[in-house]
């Protein structure tokens, strides 16, 4: 069985394929000079297509979350807007406005109490000031505590550098003043405690967030839709968690105030635009939370044995047209090349699209296109220079039990197991 | 045999419980209005409602509704009314691909060569119509000649006015009256600026809407007005106040501006004219009355008129 898997030469040339690639892995960071190229490819990963390109663009709407867009509110129709949604019956209100700082006494005071009037209200706040060595941030802000205080918070810091995309969240944060959970974990927490526990249950210090869409997978209101005293809420909010922020989807001049890029966006690499707005990123989030699909990443050992088992089979295809028909190799090894590229991105795509598992194959495809000249570079420069490589044959020799017992088939195997010395011109250099 | 007809049966009775009848609101900007059938009172929609398949839809001035069909979004525009399950059909048919043939038209359009920087240069002005620095503001407009919006909306059976503004140049004025399909109903040349119809007599349906246009040879023309026709009766029900303790209690020419302003809420323009300019020569020299019936004109793009009403009053 071993002798049919374990073929010698390809075996050393995998290993050498997987020094080949730690070794360029480290010259890119070096790359300084192609930074241009860096930056536009740096945030790109194989799923954006997915997400952007091959993504059903049929819906599946939500019937928990309910979108509010307030524009930017006065804190009396904020207050307003907060009464009408809890005698409408909702489950969880999530305001993602920072209420910073305090303004009139009596439209705060107004406000705080249309806020404490219902139990579960989630404020957004900012934390920052970070301790390297502790991983404790120091400061959390951006909402008074003479609100905050009174109510649930929840940080709605994401994790990007100024040009990136959102993909990953952080759940739970450690503070000076204790545990502190994000926005849309807090949400969805005080929604469905089970669901909460089990994004806890995984132990993951940041989560990748799996998107469901844009905010056509929500119902989206405008506040005007909310005041109108003459509608019937309780159809669209009853039970049901209610995100108050910024969504001007219809505006005329398309805002880019707190819009930011997701593997969504329609334009993956290059300079795009910002395409969703912060308040449906924490919708997915909740969504996903509530939904438990959470995005599979298989771990590094799982992936470095499957890089393996890829490089070493497509080696020892490689090797065996190299050692066959040498000739056409170029033609051949190219279009599989080309093949080969197309399935292996077929597979991350399905994988991801079908099951949300995410597996990097930014690995099987650089050891697929350098196996082309690895195998030549092997074959008639490594493996004649060193002769210890030049003798190990290319197959597995035969158990000793099954050498004594069929002699004559095994010499006839033997001879069959060596490497065709018409053909090339390499195996008889190779023979002297 | 009979085993495969009960077999076909029930999939068609499954079939048909579970397919969808009603479309979801997403999201609504602006107002949007929702007649369930014909003749009833157009409601405006809101996010969260369920609207039927047999249903009408129309979008008031620059309105917009999200729509969402068995997963499939529709986005609803424009003032003409249309079925909501003709919407629906048109926007289902170009949203059907499964993943593999989603995944084969992302690869055949990767191949595809993309605009080079060499290309770009020498074959510039192929690629000027894509971006623009500036906003969309006020322009010359494309219709030459200018339709008088009291005919859009709904007009009653009877005879019907229709008045355009003179342009300069010869020849006659064509004036076409047209269906939802762009089908031809009444056709008819003219030297005045103005046709009186009687709309019984043409073959419109109750429920459709039509078009109205003006063209004068081949560069002067006008937009196409949307309009259809509303027996006395809907106009009645429609417009029914008296049920209203203000209008109970308010005077007759009261009354009457309560009336007009209606009307004018539920896009009976031509009715409304008449109810404003009744009531203005009822009580010429009533400032409240003059005032109102300007501002109509002028909330019809009717200008002109308005400022000679206020004016008249000035001198």
């Amino acid at each position: 069985m071993l002798r049919r898997i374990i073929f010698p030469h390809s075996l050393i040339l995998t290993f050498l394929m997987f020094a080949l690639i730690w070794i360029l892995d480290v010259i890119r960071i070096n790359l300084h000079f192609l930074n241009p190229f860096n930056e536009s490819i740096r945030d790109y990963q194989i799923t954006d297509i997915v997400y952007s390109r091959l993504r059903d663009k049929r819906i599946a709407v939500d019937n928990r979350i309910v979108m509010v867009n307030t524009g930017q509110p006065s804190r009396d129709t904020l207050a307003m807007l907060v009464n009408r949604i809890r005698e409408a019956g909702a489950k969880v209100i999530a305001i993602d406005i920072m209420l910073e700082e305090r303004k009139n006494p009596v439209t705060d005071s107004i406000l705080l109490t249309s806020l404490t009037s219902m139990e579960n209200v989630v404020l957004a706040m900012e934390i920052d000031g970070v301790n390297d060595e502790t991983g404790i941030f120091s400061i959390q802000k951006s909402c008074n505590p003479y609100f905050c205080d009174n109510v649930y918070s929840g940080f709605i810091n994401f994790i990007t550098n100024d040009t990136s995309t959102v993909r990953i969240f952080s759940p739970k944060e450690m503070t000076t003043t204790g545990e502190c959970l994000s926005f849309p974990v807090q949400a969805a927490r005080l929604y469905d405690q089970e669901a909460a526990d089990r994004l806890f249950k995984r132990g993951n210090k940041v989560e990748e967030i799996y998107y469901f869409g844009n905010e056509d997978q929500f119902v989206q209101c405008e506040q005007t839709d909310i005041l109108d005293t003459s509608r019937n809420l309780q159809g669209i909010i009853k039970d049901k968690i209610v995100l108050i922020g910024f969504l001007p989807i219809d505006s005329w001049d398309k805002p880019m105030r707190d819009r930011h890029y997701t593997p969504l966006n329609a334009r993956y690499t290059g300079r795009n635009t910002p395409d969703m707005y912060g308040i449906v990123i924490h919708a997915n989030i909740i969504r996903m939370i509530l939904d438990n699909t959470y995005v599979v990443e298989p771990s590094w050992g799982l992936n470095l044995l499957l890089t393996f088992l890829i490089c070493y089979f497509n080696i020892h295809l490689y090797y065996q047209i190299f050692r066959r028909v040498s000739v056409p190799y170029h033609f051949v090894t190219r279009f599989l090349q080309i093949g080969e590229t197309v399935i292996l991105f077929f597979l991350v795509a399905l994988l991801f699209h079908f099951y949300r598992i995410k597996i990097d194959a930014g690995y099987w495809i650089t050891a697929l296109l350098l196996t082309f000249d690895a195998v030549k570079f092997y074959d008639n420069g490594i493996k004649k220079r060193i002769p210890l490589f030049n003798k190990i044959p290319y197959e597995l020799p035969l158990s000793v039990k099954k050498k004594k017992t069929q002699p004559e088939k095994n010499s006839a195997e033997k001879s069959s197991d060596e490497p065709p010395v018409v053909e090339k011109p390499d195996n008889k250099s190779s023979e002297k | 045999m009979r085993t495969i007809l009960a077999i076909l049966f029930q999939f068609c009775l499954v079939y048909g419980i579970t397919a969808q009848n009603t479309v979801m609101v997403l999201h609504v900007a602006g107002q949007v209005q929702y007649l369930p059938h014909y003749g009833a009172k157009p409601v405006n929609i809101a996010p969260g409602d369920e609207l039927e398949l047999k249903g009408k839809i129309r979008c008031k001035g620059s309105g917009s509704a999200r729509l969402v069909y068995e997963g499939t979004p529709i986005t609803v525009t424009g003032t003409k009314m249309r079925d909501v399950e003709e919407i629906v059909k048109t926007a289902v048919k170009s949203s059907e691909m499964s993943f593999t043939g989603r995944f084969f038209n992302f690869l055949n359009e990767s191949l595809k060569e993309g605009v080079t920087d060499e290309k770009l240069k020498k074959h510039h002005r192929r690629y000027m119509n894509k971006s623009s620095g500036g906003i969309k503001g006020f322009a010359t407009p494309e219709a030459t000649i200018k339709a008088l919006l009291t005919t859009t909306g709904k007009l009653p059976q009877a005879n019907v006015v229709f008045k355009w503004r003179k342009v300069p140049g010869t020849g006659p004025y064509l004036f076409v009256v047209q269906d939802a399909r762009q089908k031809t109903v009444a056709q008819l040349l003219l030297r005045d600026t103005l046709v009186v119809l009687d709309l019984d007599h043409l073959a419109l349906n109750l429920d459709e809407e039509y078009t109205w246009s003006v063209t004068r040879g081949e560069k002067d023309r006008s937009a196409q007005i949307p309009f259809e026709i509303c027996p006395a009766s809907i106009v009645d029900q429609q417009t029914d106040l008296s049920h209203e303790k203000t209008y109970q209690s308010a005077s007759e020419a009261e009354k009457q501006l309560m009336l007009a302003y209606r009307l004018e809420e539920e896009r009976f323009f031509y009715a409304a004219q008449k109810t404003y300019q009744d009531l203005f020569q009822q009580n010429p020299d009533n400032v409240v009355f003059r005032r109102m019936y300007a501002t109509f004109l002028a909330r019809l793009d009717m200008l002109p008129e308005a400022e000679t009403l206020i004016s008249g009053k000035q001198k």
